[in-house]
């Protein structure tokens, strides 16, 4: 058994008058304990209203959550709020986008790191700021016991960054998610914090998940990795299989958008996917991804598309596509398991 | 810190200036003079020039101007033409009652207003909700002195639950060494006298609360519904802490801030509405001194309260400025 199984999870927002918002549509994936995954996709895909529904941190009002979340035999989406609370921090911890905004301005660095170890660790607060210091020199902050006193606009954002992983890792989490924990910094930063969770999770032995819309944060980090459209999942695959087969058109679009430092030629511009992500069609009517696809047909539209398998059952990869690429046999229901 | 407060009371200087022109053009432009402002319309020319040349308005106006300038900074606006006292010994002898009053007005406006803010907004769209945004709103809108009688009928005239009016009960023989009626009853032991005081404090401070309280509601409404949708809060959920938690150390520590600056604020409005209210209450404070003195015509006194006021209005936004650097330490004085 995996430590985190999510089956079939779906997250629709419902505003009253206004049609509701599927933003998350059955989906499933495992982590194993000691597994970097990586869920990629771009803004509104989903991914990180799949992370927060994995965390019960959506709110209650206007949002329905279907499927399982199963952490450690542990599910998640039919807990209540104060079970849930005894999770969240300890069990299941989560880094976020921003660490500019991410921290409490106007409550110490110390204080914020501490108050997570005395909640769930059950540390005095003489313990929790020794364990809190060694806690900040572990994700490399120099002089911790200034650090400690100080507030979070005294620091740079690499190093808030690195406050939130310290927060993060605090009482030893079995599940880390961090949704696009690289975004907001500089190149230089991004490839420190990206070094110092691969030690983390080595070290600790944890599972993680990577939300990113960057393939170069996925190639380098996880082991499998989803690439999510639309609220569903279109390709899953092992990082190095996903790199060298992608079969979702939209996947190998993303991995042709990624600009090539060998290409000296000049009369090659950066491959794009025309459109947006807004122009798309439901999925119970075809491939969300169809009016945006260079390898549409007619099929594509004629209901949902099927999951197809073009992996091994050691070795999965599934891809819903009717054509995914470099196959030149239109897939349906008959044909798509080989 | 030091460096700071002196900064800002040096500031006081060219306000106080600035002020000090405008009061003393003011009160030249009066129809007629000040004499005749006072005197009335149908003083003897023979009355004014006799009044003119008592008060030095017969010279230059610069002359003037200086020796107004020079005995307002010794604190000196004349004598009341009311009583014939000095204005500052009048002001002085009636602040206590006003600062009881404002004290009580905010204390009522601080206490009801912010737990009602927070829950508005925890309560979005809902029916707290709404009666709180309609009850704030009529709190603003509402004048003060119809809400006063409006208070004083209710809850005197016809439920006779609280006293019409004054500061204590004319039978009452009690000392006052400190002039703040309600720390008189304690200090001198006597519990009943302080009860008194608070009873006749009750509806003038509840009246003068309504727009206090109102204004405070609704910074506190759209301020804690700002933070609520930090992602700091966000990031207090996904450490599992307990409601209290979040709610005391990430919402309403952040929350307060704004907040905070406008309670300062409110306290100009507070010493505003304070002359309607002690008016309609006959409560002897500086509020009502001074709308006797806008009906006797005694501008001395108007002089010397305007100046007053507009120190303590700086004082207090300096106090504000220096809590709001304990409370934020991004804006903490170095």
């Amino acid at each position: 058994m995996s430590l985190l199984e999510v089956r079939d999870l779906s997250v629709t927002f419902t505003r009253s008058g206004q049609q509701p918002v599927r933003a998350v549509d059955g989906v499933s994936f495992d982590v194993a304990a000691g597994q970097s995954v990586g869920i990629v996709g771009e803004s509104g895909s989903g991914k990180s209203v799949t992370s927060l529904a994995v965390m019960g941190l959506l709110p209650s009002r206007g949002v329905s959550v279907g499927g399982t979340v199963t952490l450690d035999g542990n599910e998640l989406t039919s807990m209540d709020q104060r079970a849930l609370r005894d999770v969240r921090g300890r069990d299941v911890a989560m880094i976020f986008q921003d660490p500019m905004t991410s921290l409490n301005p106007v409550v110490t660095i110390g204080r914020q790191l501490t108050e997570v170890l005395i909640r769930h660790a059950g540390l005095a607060k003489g313990e929790a700021k020794a364990e809190a210091e060694q806690l900040l020199r572990r994700v490399g902050i120099p002089d911790p016991v200034r650090r400690l006193g100080e507030y979070p606009h005294q620091l740079s954002g690499g190093m808030r960054q690195r406050v939130m992983i310290a927060i993060a890792i605090a009482c030893r989490p079995k599940l880390l998610i961090a949704d696009e924990p690289t975004t907001a910094l500089d190149v230089t930063i991004q490839a420190q914090i990206l070094d110092l969770l691969r030690t983390l999770v080595a070290e600790s032995g944890c599972g993680m998940i990577m939300i990113t819309h960057d393939l170069g944060v996925v190639a380098g980090l996880c082991d499998d990795v989803h690439v999510m459209y639309s609220g569903r999942i279109v390709e899953s695959a092992g990082t190095k299989d996903l790199f060298a087969r992608p079969s979702h058109p939209y996947t190998d679009g993303l991995l042709q958008s990624i600009p090539r430092i060998d290409d000296d030629d000049p009369d090659n511009l950066l491959h794009t996917i025309p459109g947006s992500a807004r122009d798309t069609v439901p999925w119970d009517r075809g491939c969300a991804f169809q009016p945006r696809c260079e390898r549409a047909v007619a099929e594509c539209l004629s209901g949902p598309p099927p999951v197809a398998e073009l992996g091994t059952p050691i070795v999965p990869h599934p891809v819903r596509c009717v054509r995914p690429v470099g196959e030149d046999v239109i897939l349906h229901e008959g044909n798509v398991a080989r | 810190m030091l460096r700071f407060i002196v900064r800002r009371l040096l500031l006081l200087v060219p306000i106080l200036l600035g002020l000090s022109v405008l009061l003393f053009a003011w009160v030249r432009a009066l129809p007629g003079g000040p004499a005749q402002a006072l005197l009335g319309e149908r003083a003897t020319p023979e009355a004014v020039a006799a009044i003119e040349s008592q008060l030095g308005l017969d010279r230059p106006l610069w002359e003037q101007y200086l020796q107004f300038l020079g005995r307002a900074v010794r604190l000196d606006f004349g004598a009341s033409l009311q009583t014939g006292q000095p204005v500052i010994d009048e002001m002085l002898r009636r602040f206590p009652a006003t600062i009881e009053l404002a004290v009580a007005a905010l204390l009522i406006a601080v206490s009801v207003g912010i737990p009602l803010g927070y829950v508005a907004a925890r309560r979005y769209g809902t029916w707290i909700d709404s009666v709180a945004v309609t009850g704030s709103l009529l709190g603003v809108t509402i004048p003060i002195f119809f809400l006063a009688y409006l208070l004083k009928y209710v809850f005197s005239v016809e439920l006779g639950w609280l006293p019409t009016a004054g500061r204590a009960d004319a039978r009452a023989r009690t000392e006052h060494p400190t002039g703040f009626y309600v720390l008189d009853g304690i200090v001198t032991g006597n519990l009943d006298a302080s009860w008194d005081a608070i009873q006749h404090l009750i509806l003038p401070a509840l009246a003068l609360s309504s727009i206090p309280l109102a204004v405070i509601v609704r910074i506190t409404r759209a301020s804690v519904l700002n933070v609520i949708n930090e992602d700091y809060v966000r990031t207090a959920e996904a450490k599992g802490l307990l409601p209290g938690t979040i709610t005391r150390r990430h919402v309403l520590k952040n929350a307060m801030l704004p907040v905070t600056t406008v309670i300062g604020l409110q306290l100009g409005v507070l010493l505003a509405g304070a002359v309607l209210t002690e008016t309609v209450f006959a409560f002897a404070g500086v509020g009502k001194f001074m709308a006797d003195a806008i009906v006797q015509r005694d501008f001395p006194t108007i002089q010397g309260f305007i100046l007053v006021i507009a120190v303590v209005y700086v004082v207090i936004n300096m106090i504000v400025d220096l809590v709001y650097g304990l409370l934020d330490p991004r804006v903490r004085v170095s």
